[in-house]
């Protein structure tokens, strides 16, 4: 899809202060987004259970165990199967899940949950502290190979059973993203008795606690969930109390965008992740169908910029490239305008979103091509500028997808008319990532799902280079605002902070933000009950029945 | 092709060295059966109006391919891009001409590496026999066993995205091909009189080879050249089409089919055109292949 929000994910952090407070409140109006709503309460008498729901997905999940997430496919199945301790609502608040009440010590360390009684896993295993501590601990065991997960604990540092009920969580440092993240699925309880019956097969037999119980998974066609007839309602912000309604739930796995279009169309699905841009318009003008529009938090569609590697490791290069490109048209391209354009390293959902930082640049060739002029960069023979003897040139590996590509031939274009000349090699996902880590393109594509501002890390702290930091920016003030921030849990310190990052960020033009792009879903019309998650983004199925 | 066809137009044309005095004659007859099959001129004169077209590109073509006009993004045809322009605003006619130039490169010289490989390597393998012939013969089953758009994908694989490596991987695929259509001829060729006419007069192989046998193998060649060359505008324009083929932003006609696919809703000019390019041009080019062959073989028939 536009600017192939595909597959990785990570990171997500939020907070709910933010979501409710700016963030969100303020993207839902500006954008007209709809779907945030809240469950519908429509049915005096206690809908029937039954039927059997198809959802067409875009990605496979890969894993799905919670802590071995990589892919946002898998978190759309798994918040269906597994639960976490809290709950994050629409303002941001926090709400009880799995964890009935908890407090924070006062260095600020140690997190003590109180547990809800009464839950057990699908397998039986009764739901306590063990398996809350067993889950939380084996996110630092190598051989569960986390990688969201373990960014999301942050700095956690060991849990301890209290008694049955209580729990506490120890963190080196104090670690303000952490309740918000303990909202998340990957940090979900699973049952200890099936992660050592399956082993490593774990990640592809998930038990939670959930409302639906994982059935099968071919890989690359469908995932299969049935109801779980003895579930406890754990979740203080749905429609009903008991089992969920539907039958069984089958996730198909279509990754071509038209032809999981045509599933909605030809009534195979029920409903449908990501419908493709450029289609909107048609399913939307069709009262056989429902739209859901979510602006959802993290980084915007963007390319980073390695500001290491020739020749944008001149700053002037690097800002010339921000006032060259005209974002209303690579917009256009990459989401057929559905997506507003952004300016900084952040969607302005989240929480501590800058919105100085949109008056920084604007589309300007000619400042542009003054700022290169400036730096010594002359024209030469061919319109491409030319400093020290060598030539404006830069690489950008990115996937062969046929959106991502035509949005960098339009900068392809815009470049050239202020003299810099940009060669795209296209390749598979993994391959242009490699050479990301590496440092050896200048442009590497990039968009990331969090709440938190937290999230600038993964891509902007000098400690993640060869990691996530695929633009090897290396600022040291950056780096230090970003540890402090995230051991800060005075909200307004750490927004200061915040907004310091995303200013120097996009002074110093490590990323080239093009648009927030929205997740775009769709239904049948007749579909009951969903409802968006603030934190991720894709619906729960808990509520949802056929009307 | 058999080896009995090719007897069959030796007898019919005589060896070379004697028909040499004859070659009016034969190429008069040539152009008679060539030209009494409509449908193999018409073939011949579009793909002869399609290379011209890609010759005389930056003649022909409205705009630069790579021009891009943002206030006119996916404009359907008219009066102002009469294929219509794609979702950068670029003039479709133009992408569609330039096109051709890769398109038609990319078969022109991957047939070249087939037909010069496999023809050397077939005329090798049937001339001296033997352990030679098993070598090649049983390497070119190797090859064989592989379906040629895997084999391309192999090729592409190991020598990175481009044109080139595209062009060498379709030559590559279809060297087989080639290998034994020419073995089999040379098979034949070599057990006629004037052959053995020329080893007596103390011909050095290289010679009796290239004089002798070569110039008796022309036919199924130019065959099999023709309906190589549309096989392989295919091949490359599907390897183009997976992304791995021509790099953005050129213009080939298997990218923008692929770029194109997603507002096929919307915009279904940006892969109609294409399209329409790919068809006619294999088309002709087949169509000129069958006249081809029918005149040059007439027993095929």
């Amino acid at each position: 899809m536009g600017g192939g929000s595909d597959s990785r994910w990570q990171g997500r952090r939020m907070s709910r202060r933010s979501i409710l407070k700016g963030g969100l409140a303020l993207g839902l109006a500006a954008t007209g987004l709809e779907g945030f709503a809240r469950p519908q309460h429509d049915a005096a008498a206690g809908p029937a259970q039954g039927g059997a729901f198809t959802a067409s997905m875009f990605l496979d999940p890969n894993n799905l165990d919670p802590a071995g997430v990589t892919y946002v496919s898998a978190v759309a199945v798994l918040m269906n199967v597994v639960e976490p301790l809290v709950e994050v609502d629409q303002a941001g608040k926090v709400h009880p899940r799995l964890a009935t009440s908890w407090k924070l010590s006062p260095d600020q360390r140690e997190w003590t949950f109180t547990l809800r009684e009464g839950v057990a896993f699908h397998d039986g295993t009764p739901f306590n502290a063990d398996a809350v501590k067993f889950s939380f601990d084996r996110i630092l065991d190598p051989a569960t190979k986390s990688q969201t997960g373990l960014s999301e604990i942050g700095p956690f540092q060991s849990s301890t059973v209290i008694d049955a009920r209580t729990v506490k969580l120890t963190f080196k440092e104090p670690y303000a993203p952490f309740l918000f993240n303990a909202s998340d699925v990957v940090l979900g309880i699973v049952s200890p008795a099936a992660v050592k019956k399956y082993g490593q097969d774990f990640s592809q037999n998930p038990v939670g606690t959930g409302p639906y119980v994982f059935k099968d998974w071919v890989r690359n066609d469908h995932v299969a969930l049935v109801r779980n007839d003895k579930y406890v309602t754990t979740s203080a912000l749905v429609a009903h109390k008991g089992p969920a309604y539907l039958d069984q739930l089958t996730f198909r796995i279509i990754p071509e965008d038209q032809t999981r279009l045509d599933t909605l169309r030809s009534g195979e699905a029920d409903f449908i992740y990501r419908i493709p841009a450029v289609n909107l318009a048609s399913v939307q003008g069709d009262p056989k169908y429902r739209v859901f529009k979510n602006m959802y938090a993290g980084d915007p569609v963007m390319f980073l910029i390695n500001r290491q590697l020739f020749p944008t490791d001149d700053l002037a290069v690097a800002q010339a490239m921000q006032f060259a490109v005209d974002k209303t048209v690579i917009t256009k391209i990459g989401t057929a305008n559905t997506s507003p354009v952004a300016w900084g390293p952040l969607k302005p959902v989240v929480w501590g979103y800058n919105p100085a930082v949109e008056k920084l640049y604007r589309h300007d060739p000619a400042k542009a091509r003054e700022l290169l002029e400036a730096a010594g960069w002359k024209v030469g023979p061919d319109g491409i500028r030319v400093k020290g003897g060598r030539a404006c040139r830069m690489v950008c590996a990115v996937k062969t997808d046929p959106v991502t590509v035509s949005m960098l031939e339009a900068m392809q274009g815009m470049f050239k008319s202020v003299g810099i000349a940009l060669e795209i090699q296209t390749m598979a996902l993994p391959a242009s990532e490699e050479l990301g880590r590496q440092g050896k393109s200048n442009m590497t594509f990039m968009e990331w799902r969090g709440i938190d501002p937290d999230i600038l890390t993964v891509h902007f702290h000098s400690k993640n280079i060869g990691g996530w930091n695929m633009g090897h920016f290396k600022n040291a003030q950056v780096d230090q605002l970003l540890d402090t921030a995230r051991a800060t849990l005075d909200e307004q310190k750490r927004l200061d902070m915040y907004h310091r990052v995303q200013m120097i960020i996009m002074e110093q033009a490590a990323t080239l933000p093009l648009f927030n792009l929205l997740q775009i879903d769709g239904a049948k019309a007749s579909v009951q009950g969903m409802r968006y998650d603030v934190y991720h983004y894709y619906p729960e199925w808990y509520d949802v029945r056929e009307g | 092709m058999t080896p009995q066809m090719v007897q069959g137009d030796a007898v019919l044309i005589g060896p070379p060295h004697a028909a040499r005095g004859l070659a009016p004659n034969r190429a008069r007859l040539f152009a008679l059966r060539f030209m009494r099959n409509r449908s193999a001129v018409v073939g011949g004169i579009i793909f002869a109006m399609v290379g011209l077209t890609a010759i005389l590109a930056p003649t022909l073509a409205p705009t630069a391919p790579d021009a891009q006009d943002f206030s006119a993004m996916l404009a359907p045809p008219g009066a102002s891009h009469p294929f219509g322009t794609d979702e950068q605003g670029r003039d479709l006619l133009s992408r569609v001409i330039y096109g051709g130039r890769i398109s038609l490169r990319i078969g022109v010289i991957a047939v070249c590496i087939a037909a010069g490989a496999g023809v050397l390597l077939g005329l090798i393998a049937g001339y001296y026999a033997g352990w030679v012939d098993s070598l090649i013969m049983r390497w070119m089953d190797v090859m064989l066993a592989f379906p040629s758009m895997l084999l391309a994908l192999a090729v592409v694989s190991m020598l990175g995205s481009g044109i080139t490596p595209v062009m060498i991987a379709v030559g590559v695929s279809s060297i087989p091909q080639f290998t034994r259509v020419a073995r089999g001829s040379v098979l034949t060729a070599k057990e006629t009189d004037y052959v053995a006419a020329a080893h007596v007069v103390g011909c050095s192989t290289a010679r009796i080879l290239g004089r002798h046998i070569l110039p008796n193998i022309f036919a199924p060649i130019m065959v099999l050249i023709t309906t190589g060359m549309a096989a392989a505008i295919i091949t490359g324009a599907a390897l183009s089409f997976l992304g791995l083929g021509a790099q953005p932003p050129t213009a080939e006609w298997g990218n923008m089919l692929s770029n194109g696919r997603v507002y096929l809703e919307n915009a279904p000019w940006i892969t109609v055109f294409p399209g329409l390019a790919i068809m006619t041009s294999v088309m002709a080019i087949n169509l000129f292949g069958d006249g081809l062959r029918d005149a040059l073989d007439p027993q095929l028939k």
